[in-house]
């Protein structure tokens, strides 16, 4: 079972790649509601693998895991992707948007795609493009490249771009993996402001999975995944 | 759904370089297969639209087809050619009621010339209707040259009653081939009826023997003989008496004839060009069916540099089905737009062809709506592709299942 | 060559005699049902004498030749049976089309054997029927097609000095032969 405070919550979870040593076993650990969650883990440590469970993409053969009050260890995959659309959003490192897409396309493809998501969108907004355009203001992106392929965008652009994608519809998660990693610092931390600032006023739960320290004081809960082999 | 189309259509879009080229050969394929069907109809069309009431077609010992297509449809030309004497002959077969003779090897702008006697207006039938004037009447007879027209030569050059028109000997290509010390004056033009009349130019026998007898002083288009006749046209008294005329024809001695029931030689020349076509049908499958794989290859090879965008598609909450989906999608729409080129294709060609086929074959092609069976065939293509699309499309779902949101860094 | 043709012809004298069937509101008939039995029996008997003349003689005789003409000016003044006349009849039988216009209101004759107009002898004159099409139109019917014609049989007379009858069929239906 799940409780209100939890927006994420992992029980127990046993999972191994095939051939390979575990990467988690008997691993727990819960993510309180209104928190801005600092995930820490070197290369090699699962994080992109604990990542698509979360994200509902990857099945865990043991365990629980809770995401926003549904138990993605009970649901289907097409179940948990839906679920995916409707109330997470994501961030990459890098190549986040669809390059045939322009600017707004790319922001406004989870509205699209799930009516859930466009009504969420709605209930703050005349239209859907004011929604979008929203986003792009509180990221700082200028109107000019609404209609540029995205393609063309420079990379702190694109960053944002997908920041902005993620937020729209209010989902109630948003994850970030590494985003910053391929921008400057002085970018970074540009980023990090926005990034904040945006999940601060929509009300979202954070997470940021990092192997960046700096980047940790920035967030008040934290999650060091747990060394290969070892129980945590 | 509608997004789902948008999104479609802007990643082929984006890949329009080499999809073009997809879209281009499935447009040529569906195009030959589009013309086999337009061929196998219009051809169905022009030689079921004979002329009736004729039991016997009787020519020199030859090929039975090649009278027929020669007498009736006006296709090919002469071989050889029946002495006058013949006719006495041939009427003094008792079973045989009216004998109405065909001289041909004259052109009008292209259009044949008929050489034959006023009896042709009493005795040819069309679509079982006796043929009418829509003005005028039959030529006379003696020395007036005059000529009758079909419908479709009067209406292309325009030409009415007591018009003056030269004839040219041959198929009037090439210098001094006309016979222009003998105009002829139009004395008819008879309604269309849908036959290859409606081609025609009809003029006396003693017209066409003395365009032919060096009388008017040119030896050049003079023959060794006077009255040769291309064929008889036969009707008797019983049709059922037919088996037995033909025998009596058969065995005359002097000169040696042939007797051909149309009908009968028509079926066995359908049979053979039904072989021909089918063949041509097949061939035409073949060349679209390889195109259509050609898409779906297409669509495969490019999946392995696509990972990136499943992956992002996923991210945002795609399931792998959809992914599967809309390459299918994508399949249809590459197929849909080379099948529109392919219309356009069609059209063009008809367009083009249209005169040369209708001079050289007698086939009537025109520019129109899809017929029944191009429906069902197109409709086919797209069921072909859809199968076809299927094979990136399990490809795309599983490369989408494997990557899930981390794709290979390509 | 001539010959095998006699024997051909002979052949298909001996199939003449076959026996009726039961009746539908079509009487169903067979081909032997047209000859008058009188003719089939001179017939009978001129092959037979025939085939004796012809016996002892080469191939290349050309004698033969004047049989062969003797016989066949024999079918073709081959008399009708008014047995069937005015009767609406049943019959089975190959298409010979007639015309060169391929419509569904062609006229066509009916014949007992297939091949009637290439290489085989052509039937005598009481086995060919000419067949008139419903004026709603016919069955699509092409050279050599075995078909079931329904209709009244008739007399077609045309005044010559011959005064040869010959047999016709106002079809009331054309089914193909299953």
């Amino acid at each position: 079972m799940s409780s209100d405070h939890t927006v994420i919550e992992v029980k127990d979870l046993q999972f191994a790649w095939p051939q390979q040593t575990p990467l988690f076993d008997h691993f727990n650990f819960t993510i309180q509601v209104n928190q801005k969650t600092y995930i820490a883990g070197p290369s090699g440590s699962g994080k992109s693998t604990l990542l698509n469970l979360l994200a509902g993409v990857l099945d865990a053969p043991h365990g629980e895991i809770w995401v926003n009050g549904h138990a993605f260890h009970q649901l289907s995959g097409p179940q948990r992707d839906q679920i995916r659309g409707e109330e997470m959003g994501f961030i990459f490192q890098q190549f986040n948007l669809i390059p045939y897409l322009s600017t707004l396309e790319n922001i406004l493809l989870p509205l699209n795609l799930f009516p859930k998501r466009k009504a969420a969108a709605l209930k703050d907004f005349a239209s859907i493009k004011e929604a979008g355009m929203y986003l792009m203001t509180r990221l700082s992106l200028p109107f000019s490249i609404v209609d540029q392929p995205s393609h063309q965008l420079s990379v702190g652009q694109q960053q944002r771009v997908a920041a902005a994608r993620a937020f729209i519809g209010n989902p109630q998660i948003v994850i970030a993996d590494e985003p910053c990693s391929a921008l400057d610092w002085e970018n970074q931390s540009h980023f990090m402001q926005l990034f904040l600032e945006l999940g601060e006023s929509q009300k979202t739960n954070l997470l940021m999975v990092s192997h960046d320290e700096r980047l940790a004081p920035f967030f008040n809960q934290r999650i060091d995944l747990p060394k290969r082999g070892i129980d945590q | 759904m509608m997004y789902w189309i948008k999104l479609a259509i802007q990643s082929a879009l984006s890949r329009k370089a080499s999809l073009l080229i997809i879209v281009f050969s499935t447009a040529i394929s569906v195009t030959i297969l589009l013309a086999a069907f337009k061929i196998r109809d219009d051809t169905k069309t022009s030689f079921t639209n004979a002329i009736s009431g004729v039991d016997l077609v009787v020519g020199n010992k030859a090929s039975p087809t090649e009278l027929i297509l020669h007498s009736i449809f006006h296709i090919g030309r002469p071989t050889s050619l029946v002495p006058g004497s013949a006719i006495k002959e041939i009427e003094s077969i008792s079973q045989v009621k009216w004998l109405v003779p065909i001289q041909l090897g004259d052109s009008y702008r292209s259009y044949p010339v008929i050489g034959t006697t006023t009896d042709f207006f009493q005795q040819i039938r069309a679509q079982n209707k006796a043929l009418a004037f829509s003005s005028g009447n039959s030529f006379g007879g003696g020395n007036h040259h005059e000529v009758v027209l079909g419908a479709n030569v009067a209406r292309q050059f325009k030409h009415q009653l007591s018009d003056k028109i030269t004839l040219s000997h041959g198929s009037g290509i090439g210098p001094a081939q006309d016979h222009t010390d003998t105009p002829f004056t139009i004395a008819g033009i008879l309604e269309s009826n849908g036959t290859p009349i409606d081609n025609s130019i009809l003029i006396s026998t003693q017209s066409f023997n003395s365009l032919h007898d060096g009388s008017d002083g040119k030896v050049l288009f003079a023959q060794l003989s006077n009255s040769q006749y291309s064929a008889f046209f036969l009707g008797l008294n019983q049709r059922s008496a037919v088996f037995s005329v033909r025998r009596q024809i058969d065995s005359l001695k002097s000169p040696p004839l042939m007797a051909v029931m149309p009908g009968v030689a028509l079926d066995d020349l359908w049979k053979t060009l039904e072989v021909a076509e089918n063949a041509l049908l097949l061939v035409s499958v073949g060349v679209v069916l390889t195109s259509i794989l050609g898409i779906a290859a297409a669509l495969l090879i490019s999946l392995e540099s696509r990972r990136r965008e499943l992956a992002t598609l996923r991210v945002v909450g795609v399931k792998p089905l959809q992914i599967l989906f809309s390459i299918i999608l994508e399949s249809l729409l590459i197929v849909t737009a080379g099948i529109i080129l392919a219309w356009i294709f069609l059209q063009a060609l008809v367009f083009i062809f249209s005169d040369w086929l209708m001079k050289e074959w007698g086939i009537l092609s025109t520019v129109g709506p899809p017929t029944a069976n191009d429906l069902i065939g197109l409709l086919m293509i797209l069921i072909a592709a859809l199968i076809c699309s299927i094979i990136p499309g399990i490809k795309a779902y599983r490369l989408a299942l494997h990557d899930g949101l981390n794709p290979p860094n390509i | 060559m001539k010959k095998l043709l006699l024997i051909t012809f002979s052949f298909l004298a001996l199939m003449l005699p076959i026996p009726p069937s039961h009746a539908q509101t079509h009487k169903e008939i067979f081909w032997d049902d047209l000859i008058p039995p009188e003719w089939a029996r001179q017939t009978a008997k001129e092959f037979a004498k025939f085939f004796q003349k012809t016996g002892s003689m080469q191939d290349s005789d050309p004698r033969i030749d004047d049989l062969y003409d003797k016989l066949r000016k024999h079918w073709d003044a081959a008399p009708i049976s008014k047995k069937y006349i005015g009767k609406p009849i049943r019959i089975s039988g190959y298409v010979v089309p007639l015309d060169a216009e391929r419509s569904l209101s062609r006229e066509f004759l009916l014949v007992p054997y297939f091949g009637a107009c290439i290489h085989t002898p052509s039937p005598p004159a009481n086995q060919i029927i000419l067949v008139v099409p419903p004026a709603t139109g016919g069955l699509k019917v092409r050279s050599m097609d075995a078909v079931w014609v329904d209709g009244i049989l008739s007399e077609s007379r045309v005044d010559t000095d011959m005064g040869r009858s010959a047999y016709k069929l106002e079809a009331i239906k054309i089914a193909p032969f299953k």
